[in-house]
């Protein structure tokens, strides 16, 4: 026997080694657990967004929100008390490591049915239902809807928005017209992120007024620059794209539609998110 | 009157059988045929019965004893040995399993520095060489294992899926080739006496 422990530790580095290792085994889980704990939404977390859109026939309104990915407490159900008739499909859009960013989608009214607002409704809040606990009403930015206009002046046939935050409209006039302006809605807050082109010449280089004859095309396309580690990249701000016309008669019509926004967050902005408390500077 | 003693190879293998039952879950209609509390139950026999001849498994044999109550409630949940439980609503930490695979890592310590005992004893040196070196194995990977694991509750999808088979794998050779230095053991003529 002596012999075999000539050949192993002797006592005291024996309880070191063990000591090291069982602080290093204790530790690993302590440290890892308050860290999972930290990164926990105490509840879902809606996203600011900033809309404003007509009720027409397939336009659609998003809410975007973070829950935690093992939480209990889920959101089941959103409602806007405005307009309690409109009803929000929830689906997941992104997971990351410890939330995942669920968007909250729903529908204007089918063809043909009545416009379900006769003045523009402004919502600043909704009521939203959980797994757990009591509904509560939470602040989701500002969603302002107006009533479907008939305007169709420009008839819109092919759009396309891709994952790299770029996307056109293609269209063609429907009625001679005069073009007298370009824009979009939070144009205040986004100019610096969001470029507009029209037939691939930015909207600040264009001379008004732009003469359209009947059957002539109308190509716009659009640029997000917004850098990950912007806090307007943690705004859902989902801007309309606003064509000033006036008509033969002297009559003035404005035709919008929406630009496209495909709104997402990286696992890294999710994590600096709860960081932050949901408010990232 | 001369009185024969026969060796303990018997008890060696059943400490292999013990092994195998907590090496494998294998549900069947939810019920796990191979529990770890049955394979500690035998693990725990076989050290009795070595211990008696062999002081060097009396360290082993009372940590067997612990794990049969460590192992119980496993038996009743049915988990196996899932230390981080995921499921859509849930990320349970399964501190249970988590002290388990500890005091079973102790276990196979005491194990094996018993089995290096008797091979010093016995002066089995080429047994005693591959034990030294399974051993030393065997616990690299358990116990970083246990430091690992906990990682997994905050590194991305990728990263756990990269790390879990790894650990994985290498924890089920560690184990296979700790198993078979029982059947090894057992050719030997260790504990036989004549008196």
């Amino acid at each position: 026997m002596s012999r075999v422990r000539g050949r192993t530790l002797s006592k005291p580095k024996r309880i070191t080694a063990w000591t090291v290792i069982l602080l290093l085994i204790f530790g690993s889980w302590g440290g890892n657990l308050w860290y999972y704990r930290s990164m926990q939404l105490e509840e879902p977390l809606f996203l600011k967004s900033y809309v404003s859109m007509s009720a027409g026939h397939g336009r659609s309104l998003e809410l975007v929100y973070l829950e935690n990915r093992y939480g209990s407490k889920k959101v089941t159900g959103v409602q806007i008390d405005e307009l309690p008739e409109l009803s929000f499909t929830l689906s997941n859009w992104n997971n990351g490591t410890y939330q995942t960013v669920m968007k909250a989608y729903a529908g204007f009214n089918a063809q043909g049915e009545e416009p379900p607002i006769k003045s523009p409704v402004t919502v600043k809040e909704v009521t939203v239902f959980y797994s757990e606990g009591p509904p509560r009403k939470v602040p989701i930015g500002e969603i302002t809807i107006l009533p479907d206009s008939d305007v169709e002046l420009v008839d819109f046939y092919s759009s396309m928005a891709s994952s790299d935050r770029t996307g056109y409209n293609y269209g063609t006039m429907m009625k001679p017209a005069v073009l007298e302006r370009i824009d979009f809605t939070y144009s205040d807050r986004l100019k610096p992120y969001l470029h507009l082109y029209l037939s691939d010449k930015p909207i600040e280089s264009l001379k008004y007024p732009i003469s359209k004859q009947k059957g002539d095309g109308l190509s716009l396309s659009y640029k997000w620059e917004i850098p990950l580690d912007n806090p307007m990249a943690y705004v859902d701000y989902q801007p309309e794209c606003r064509l000033e016309f006036r008509l033969k008669d002297g009559q003035r019509v404005t035709q919008s539609f929406r630009i496209n926004v495909n709104f997402n967050l990286t696992d890294e902005q999710m994590k600096r998110l709860v960081r932050s408390g949901g408010e990232p500077q | 009157m001369i009185e024969i003693t026969p060796p303990l190879s018997r008890a060696f293998r059943q400490l292999g059988w013990g092994f195998v039952f907590t090496l494998f879950n294998i549900f069947i209609f939810g019920v796990d045929i191979l529990p770890d509390f049955i394979g500690y139950i035998l693990i725990a026999l076989a050290l009795q019965e070595i211990s008696r001849r062999l002081t060097f498994f009396n360290k082993a044999k009372w940590t067997s004893y612990v794990l049969i109550i460590v192992s119980l409630p496993e038996a009743f949940q049915g988990s196996g040995i899932n230390l981080l439980h995921v499921n859509q609503n849930s990320l349970q930490l399964n501190l249970i399993p988590a002290a388990l695979l500890l005091v079973h890592t102790l276990l196979v310590y005491w194990i094996f520095k018993a089995l290096i005992a008797v091979a010093w004893t016995y002066e089995l040196r080429d047994l005693r060489h591959i034990t030294a070196i399974r051993g030393t194995f065997y616990l690299i990977v358990n116990v970083s294992m246990l430091i690992l694991l906990p990682f997994l509750m905050n590194v991305t999808l990728i990263w756990a899926a990269t790390l879990l088979p790894i650990c994985a794998l290498l924890s089920l050779i560690a184990e296979f080739l700790f198993l078979r230095l029982f059947y090894r053991y057992a050719k030997e003529y260790i504990g036989a006496s004549v008196s």
